[in-house]
């Protein structure tokens, strides 16, 4: 069963809401290409977690208001898209989900102001409820992706770095995923009434499983095929990223000299056997096995929250991110 | 006067800044003034003429930033300039809630976006910023005057 029916959400309700967005901006032609671009974004697919994880949120709240949640469920959407356009550019991706990523289409400029139209109308639409000053200050606040960016700057600072800490791997993590699908239960909770404490622990929730999440997108990129990945395995490290499973590989000392040797003009041949050494040394086990450890922590606070109906929804994400493809 | 309340404003956004993400702020001082000669019209506290300033930089910082990445193939020198775009168009946002700037948040909200329209259409209509904070200032002016008539 998929995601959503297991949490009986109507995704077609969603990506609606998600439309709406844009199609009820009166400062937006419906015919304008910016309208269409993010209405053929949306269409294109994806899995919709983050507003799921909204809505889930919303219902350890004793008042939910509808409208109001539903509202950020598309804002986090957003929020999401907006990043995945930029991150095209920055990586010079040519596809998202099957189609021309937007940069292809629209060029550097048009998708960079698309992006920022989808983070500027998210913040619009929270400020029109600025009379409700507590509510509208966390909401903005939750909002603003200077965490995200943040994560962002520690990659790009860390590129080929081999003396990065899992600390400082696992900060970087927090700020650039998991921070975002935290906020995303709690926010919902928030929106619906939730006490203090609920709304915490839900936020706990998701950043262990948003950690959980980026842990095991650093195992992918090593264990699929790269027709699968549509890049070759290993492209973080090509690419300069050191992910968890490198630092792990760095604690062998017959490993390390040849993975610290690896630089931005290493031949590919020379980073295939690095890559292949990694996948042999046990490091991909040992950081499935971290992976584990955070959804471990997760299923803990589901045992806490068992009084609300709604554990068993946290349960649905929970088995749904620990049954991603390895 | 206007010259010291300018550089004050860039030392304060530099010190707001997450150190990092690296941003030093490069926006030619002229790009500021027309706002320091508004903000110095308006009756408010010294802090508060640094603070607007500071915001009205954030912004300015972002957009320019975001206008120079077309020219840039991809690469470090391209990513630094869509983040700090990114990152200054999100942390406006934070400075204008840190300093209870929320009428000023709400009147520029709206007006951002619309930049951002008319930017992807291929047209560039930065000056409205500066309008949209002149109209600000007015309305509170005009709120704070009838309030102190009554």
């Amino acid at each position: 069963m998929k995601l959503e029916e297991t949490l009986n959400i109507s995704l077609k309700t969603v990506d609606r809401e998600i439309e709406n967005m844009v199609k009820y901006d009166r400062d937006v032609p419906r015919s304008s290409q910016l309208a269409k671009s993010i209405v053929e974004l949306i269409r294109s697919g994806g899995k919709r977690v983050r507003p799921l994880m909204v809505i889930v949120g919303s219902r350890f709240g004793p008042d939910p208001d509808p409208k109001k949640v539903w509202r950020l469920a598309a804002a986090a959407e957003f929020i999401h898209a907006a990043s995945l356009i930029h991150d095209d550019i920055i990586d010079d991706s040519p596809m998202r989900r099957g189609q021309k990523a937007m940069h292809i289409k629209l060029g550097v400029s048009g998708a960079l102001h698309v992006g920022n139209y989808m983070s500027a109308r998210v913040i619009e639409l929270i400020s029109v409820y600025s009379a409700e000053r507590e509510k509208f200050v966390y909401d903005l606040s939750s909002m603003a992706t200077t965490k995200l960016c943040l994560g962002e700057y520690q990659q790009l600072s860390h590129l080929f770095d081999y003396d990065v800490t899992i600390p400082e791997y696992l900060e970087k993590s927090k700020n650039k995923t998991a921070q975002l699908m935290a906020t995303c239960l709690q926010i919902g909770a928030k929106a619906a009434g939730a006490d203090t404490e609920t709304a915490g622990l839900l936020y706990n929730f998701g950043e262990k499983l948003g950690m959980s999440f980026q842990i095991r997108d650093d195992v992918l990129d090593f264990t699929q095929s790269a027709e699968k990945l549509g890049k070759p395995a290993g492209s973080d490290l090509r690419s300069g990223q050191v992910t968890l499973p490198v630092l792990y590989a760095l604690q062998d000392k017959g490993l390390a000299p040849s993975i610290r040797a690896i630089t931005a003009d290493s031949p590919a041949e020379e980073v295939d056997a690095v890559v292949a050494a990694i996948q042999a040394s046990g490091a991909l086990e040992q950081t499935e096995a971290l992976s584990c450890r955070y959804l471990s922590e997760a299923q803990d606070i589901i045992d806490q929250l068992t009084h609300y109906p709604a554990h068993r929804d946290l349960q649905a994400l929970l088995d749904y991110f620990s049954g991603r493809e390895k | 006067m206007k010259f010291q309340l300018i550089q004050d404003a860039y030392r304060l956004l530099q010190g707001e800044l997450s150190p990092e993400a690296g941003i030093q702020i490069d926006l030619p001082y002229e790009e500021a003034t027309p706002l320091a000669d508004l903000l110095l019209q308006y009756d408010m506290t010294p802090a508060r003429q640094r603070q607007r300033l500071s915001i009205y930089i954030a912004i300015k910082l972002a957009m320019q930033r975001h206008s120079e990445c077309s020219s840039l193939a991809p690469g470090e020198a391209l990513t630094r300039k869509v983040l700090d775009g990114d990152y200054l168009y999100s942390f406006y946002v934070e400075l204008c809630l840190k300093w209870e700037e929320f009428d000023l948040l709400v009147h520029l909200a709206p007006i951002i976006k619309q930049l951002q329209i008319k930017r992807v259409e291929g047209r560039s209509e930065d000056e409205r910023l500066l309008k949209a904070w002149e109209l600000f200032l007015q309305l509170e002016n005009n709120r704070s005057t009838a309030t102190k008539a009554m």
